[in-house]
């Protein structure tokens, strides 16, 4: 087994030349050959052409009525038929002298112009070759008594020989021996001819293949040519790719850049619709808020005017008791003392209906004094929740002024539902305790339930200085708060208290007053934080930032 | 199979150049043998298939030339001859005729019997094609008739009405070279039709010319030597006791010249037992040869045997004028003639040759020099034929076709006479074109007046003619007159023109 030539050896390329030519080539070949034949044949077209002449001649002739092949075909049917026919030896010599007459006679006229007519064949020999049914060759046969040209010239002697029958190849055969011509110049020019073709063919064949060596340099040189132009070509296209390449990193960038502002500004939109939406929705809630602020405003604004109106016939009552000088001095004291809590209750109611009178959110800012506020509250309730509340409620707050920016009524009524806030938790964990004690060991439940009933609630309302800011806090030792009580304390309707029975009569429970809180301090810029745990008390602290200089005090 | 695609098509193209190089025939590019493959018959029209062989395109020049000139004898016929000669002598000719008034066309081909094409293969060629011929003309000899009717009726099918057989020339009545003595127009039975008249209607047409004229009826030269010394005795018969030497030679493979001799034969025997004078008979005597063949001028060796043997009989009669029948055609009868003159120059005197149509006038007028001199061949001869021989025009035929001498016209005029038959039954006056070969079968036999009698043979009394050529001396260079008569309606034969012959041949 032969190894093929290594890949782009010479004979590798003269291989696959060779194949890729092989088409070409093979046509060329029989093109070329097709028409060498053509001019052989062009050139040898007067032997042909007397052949064919002859030949009709010989099969066409009716010396008498009938051909020589039709003769020849009688002959055969008659040795064919011999016997069935019942065919004499004398009828077969006839037939055959028949044939040679026939054969005289087509012969006769040649003979009688002998070179005198011109494409007028000598006939030398005519004969007839016939198989007979046994295989015996017969031949019938005329020859010509004239001697036949000498040895140099037979040359010019042709013969012509076909199947006279057709059908039967082989059967039979005429065969002519014949001389067409004396002085043929067509054969000379023919020869003339052939030595041309010969050459002529020699010559285009040289030709061809020079060409072809030509040709195969020019396209080899070519090739190189066209292979380097497609070499620079190939590397101004890899570098113009290569550039587009480049190009097309960066609009992708660019693209990807635009892509992500897209959605960045998408997600600006977002935010800005959701921070719309939350606006919307803290509107709303202003509003709601408002609407609830308003509603109480109105409601405590109602029992507060009725409070008020109902306050006018005590101290009228009063002021005609004191008027009377035969009161006794104590009973006066006392007397004093009522009228001028009446008269406090009475400028509380009158603030009360100033506040209520007041959305909320509208604030009338001023400076206010904390650490008073602190102190004030608690001696507004030290003495009721020591006396009614079982609860002390004590100030922790510096001496000097603590100034913050708020309007004071809000603040203040804001402080008051803190401490009211830490005496609802302290009243929870007394309850707490009792029903503790209750649920206690039968030894330990008297102590414990009179442990329970002695424990007192602190309320402590402080106040001080934090950096610029100042720090209010609102802080007791009652029943504390879960974690799910902080995160929803300041929830507006958010209550525990709602269905305890121990706040039944104080009007608590509707969850209004830490959300009152919430938004007063909110309005007030008021951080308020709440610390508790459950049993352990609650811390409610808000950082106020410091006050603007412009605020009047 | 993609990479097998330019290989193939290479193949494909270097394939059949290969073997066009090679000379290997190739099926619808390659010239083959001229089969027989006969022509389409456009719709509506009909044809006649004239077969006769390729090597005598001067018979069909003839045919053409009778048909062409028919329009000044059929009113309204039109004749095409476009196509009658071509460049090719593979193509088919063709000559159509027409007539106002009648649809369609009537179109006469030659096809052409050659080695490759015989009658038989151009009968079942034709009886393949759809529509079958009308009629298949053929039969310009005897042989040739025989075979053509052999063939026709051999076919059992045919693509429509089997076609009808117009027989041109051939004039045997029966068949004698085969089984049985069937009557040529029997052959192909009640289809056939002869339009020249038969070797029967020739020998009593020639033996009733040469009795009916003294200079050439068989006689006793001491009964001529009397009457020329006694002239009002020239008018009457031989003596009784004179019996004429009749000789006859026949060619045993010609069907024709072996059916002429009977019929002389049967003409003779009929003639003298018919005779009231109380004649008593006739010496006869046959000379067979058994083939035709033979050369231009020098007889077969049977040939020269029996001219021999003819010289010896003549020098052994008393001196008297004999008859020689020579039923033949020109070149066998050359042959023998010339060799008896050769054995017995004196037979020029004691012989009168009659023959039948086989010695064409053309060989005696036109190609006398060598076919037929009438100084060397100084015999007075008397021939038949089927139509005037010298119906030369006295003013150029408006045809273009013109009949002119030295060339005899007898087979123009007769070729002439069947066209006219046949366009009269195809388009007849007053009649539809003819639909088939049944419909022109029945439109022939019904001819009026009648052409053909009821076996399709030519009826007597309708254009017999007889040439005699008489020698004016009996020199070899002598010349001689050739005499046309015919019959008139009483049966007497009346000159019709008497044209001379040189010596060497020409008038």
């Amino acid at each position: 087994m032969t190894t093929p030539p290594p890949k782009g050896s010479l004979a590798a390329v003269a291989a696959k030349y060779a194949v890729g030519l092989a088409p070409f080539v093979l046509v060329w070949l029989v093109l070329v050959g097709w028409l060498a034949s053509l001019l052989f044949s062009r050139a040898g077209w007067s032997e042909t052409a007397d052949e064919a002449l002859v030949k009709e001649w010989l099969e066409e002739v009716r010396p008498f009525r009938k051909t020589l092949p039709e003769l020849v075909r009688e002959y055969i049917d008659l040795i064919d038929h011999a016997a069935e026919w019942n065919v004499s030896a004398e009828q077969l010599r006839a037939k055959r002298d028949e044939l040679t007459e026939q054969m005289r006679a087509t012969a006769e006229p040649t003979r009688a112009y002998d070179s005198k007519l011109p494409g007028f064949p000598i006939i030398y020999r005519l004969s007839v070759r016939v198989a007979g049914a046994n295989g015996a060759t017969e031949v019938v046969a005329w020859d010509n008594p004239q001697p036949r040209p000498r040895q140099q010239n037979q040359t010019r002697v042709r013969a012509v020989a076909f199947d006279p029958t057709g059908g039967t190849a082989g059967r039979s055969e005429v065969r002519c021996e014949y001389q067409l011509h004396a002085f043929n110049r067509l054969q000379s020019a023919e020869e003339g001819r052939r030595r041309e073709s010969f050459i002529a063919g020699a010559v285009l064949v040289a030709a061809t293949l020079v060409a072809g060596v030509f040709v195969a340099r020019f396209l080899n040189r070519e090739l190189r040519r066209e292979t380097e132009k497609l070499r620079v070509a190939a590397a101004a296209d890899h570098r113009e790719r290569e550039l587009l390449e480049t190009r097309y990193a960066q609009q992708q960038a660019e693209r990807e850049n635009e892509e992500l502002d897209r959605k960045l500004l998408h997600q600006q939109l977002d935010a800005a619709t959701l921070e719309k939406r939350a606006d919307q929705a803290e509107k709303t809630a202003l509003e709601m808020k408002s609407q609830l602020y308003a509603s109480i405003g109105i409601m405590a604004g109602s029992y507060a005017h009725n409070i008020k109106n109902l306050l006018v016939r005590p101290n009228d009552l009063l002021n005609r008791c004191l008027e009377t000088a035969a009161l006794p001095a104590d009973q006066a004291g006392m007397l004093t003392e009522v009228q001028h809590t009446l008269g406090t209750v009475t400028e509380r109611l009158q603030q009360i209906l100033r506040t209520v009178r007041r959305d909320p959110s509208k604030t009338d800012l001023t400076r206010v004094d904390l650490a008073a506020l602190a102190r004030d509250t608690a001696a507004t309730w030290g003495d009721i929740g020591r006396d009614k509340w079982k609860v002390t409620v004590t100030a922790d707050a510096p001496a000097g002024p603590l100034w913050v920016e708020g309007d004071f009524s809000h603040l203040q009524q804001a402080v008051e539902n803190l401490v009211f806030n830490a005496r609802d938790a302290t009243f929870e964990m007394r309850n707490c305790l009792r029903e503790e004690a209750r649920r206690g060991p039968a030894g330990d439940r008297k102590v414990k339930l009179l442990d329970a009933a002695g424990w007192r609630g602190e309320v402590v309302v402080a106040a001080r200085a934090d950096g610029d800011g100042v720090i209010l806090e609102v802080r007791d030792n009652g029943i504390g708060m879960t974690a799910e009580v902080q995160a929803n304390c300041l929830t507006t309707h958010f209550s525990t208290k709602r269905d305890n029975a121990l706040f039944a009569g104080f009007s608590a429970g509707m969850g209004l007053g830490l959300s009152f809180v919430a938004v007063v301090l909110e309005h007030h810029g008021g951080e308020l934080t709440v610390e508790s745990a459950p049993l352990h008390g609650a811390t409610f602290r808000v950082r106020f930032p410091p006050p603007a200089a412009t605020i009047p005090g | 199979m993609k990479r097998l695609w330019w290989p193939l098509l290479i193949l494909a193209i270097c394939l059949p150049v290969a073997l066009l190089a090679l000379d290997v025939p190739l099926p619808g590019v390659s010239s083959g043998a001229t089969r027989a493959r006969p022509l389409a018959v456009p719709d509506g029209d009909q044809e006649l298939a004239y077969l006769h062989t390729t090597t005598n395109a001067a018979t069909w020049e003839r045919l053409v030339s009778g048909v062409a000139r028919l329009p000044s004898v059929v009113p309204g016929l039109t004749v095409d001859d476009a196509a009658a000669f071509q460049d090719s002598t593979t193509a088919v000719p063709e000559l159509v005729l027409a007539r106002a008034g009648h649809p369609g066309k009537l179109r006469v081909r030659w096809y052409k019997l050659n080695r490759d094409a015989s009658t038989a293969d151009w009968v079942d060629a034709l009886a393949t094609r759809a529509p079958a011929p009308l009629a298949v003309v053929g039969g310009g000899s005897t042989d040739r008739a025989v075979e053509l009717a052999r063939a026709m009726n051999g076919r059992a099918t045919w693509a429509g009405p089997p076609p009808a057989l117009f027989i041109t020339t051939a004039t045997a009545d029966e068949i004698q070279t085969g089984d049985g003595h069937p009557r040529l127009v029997d052959i192909y039975d009640n289809r056939s039709f002869r339009f020249c008249f038969s070797n029967r209607q020739m020998a009593d047409a020639v033996l009733d010319f040469v009795w009916a004229t003294p200079d050439l009826t068989p006689i006793d030269f001491t009964e001529l030597a009397r009457r020329a010394a006694c002239p009002p005795l020239a008018a009457w018969p031989n003596r009784p006791e004179f019996r004429p030497n009749v000789l006859s030679a026949v060619w045993g493979d010609d069907p024709y010249s072996v059916d002429l001799q009977s019929q002389f034969g049967a003409a003779l025997r009929e003639r003298f037992a018919a005779r009231p004078n109380g004649a008593v008979g006739y010496d006869y005597q046959q000379l067979r040869m058994t083939f035709s063949v033979g050369g231009f001028q020098q007889p077969n060796a049977e040939e020269a045997v029996n001219a021999a043997g003819i010289a010896d009989v003549l020098r052994g009669l008393p001196p008297q004028r004999s008859l020689l029948v020579l039923p033949t055609v020109a070149q066998p009868a050359r042959r023998f003639l010339r060799a008896v003159l050769e054995a017995y120059p004196d037979a020029a005197r004691q012989l009168v040759v009659v023959t039948g149509d086989g010695i064409p006038v053309n060989a005696i007028l036109r190609d006398g020099e060598f076919a037929w001199p009438v100084g060397a061949l100084n015999v007075p001869l008397v021939l038949f034929t089927h139509n005037d021989p010298v119906a030369w025009d006295a003013v150029p035929h408006p045809s273009g076709y013109a009949f002119a001498p030295p060339t005899g016209t007898e087979e123009a005029t007769h070729f002439g006479e069947m066209g006219r038959v046949i366009a009269e039954a195809c388009f007849p006056t007053g009649g539809s074109t003819v639909r088939d070969a049944d419909e022109l079968i029945g439109r022939l036999h019904g001819l009026s007046p009648a052409f053909f009698d009821g076996n399709g043979e030519r009826l007597g009394g309708t254009g017999e003619h007889v040439v005699v050529v008489r020698p004016r001396d009996h020199t070899p260079t002598g010349a001689a007159d050739l005499g046309v008569w015919k019959r008139n309606g009483g049966g007497r034969w009346v000159p019709v023109r008497t044209v001379p012959v040189a010596g060497g041949g020409k008038p």
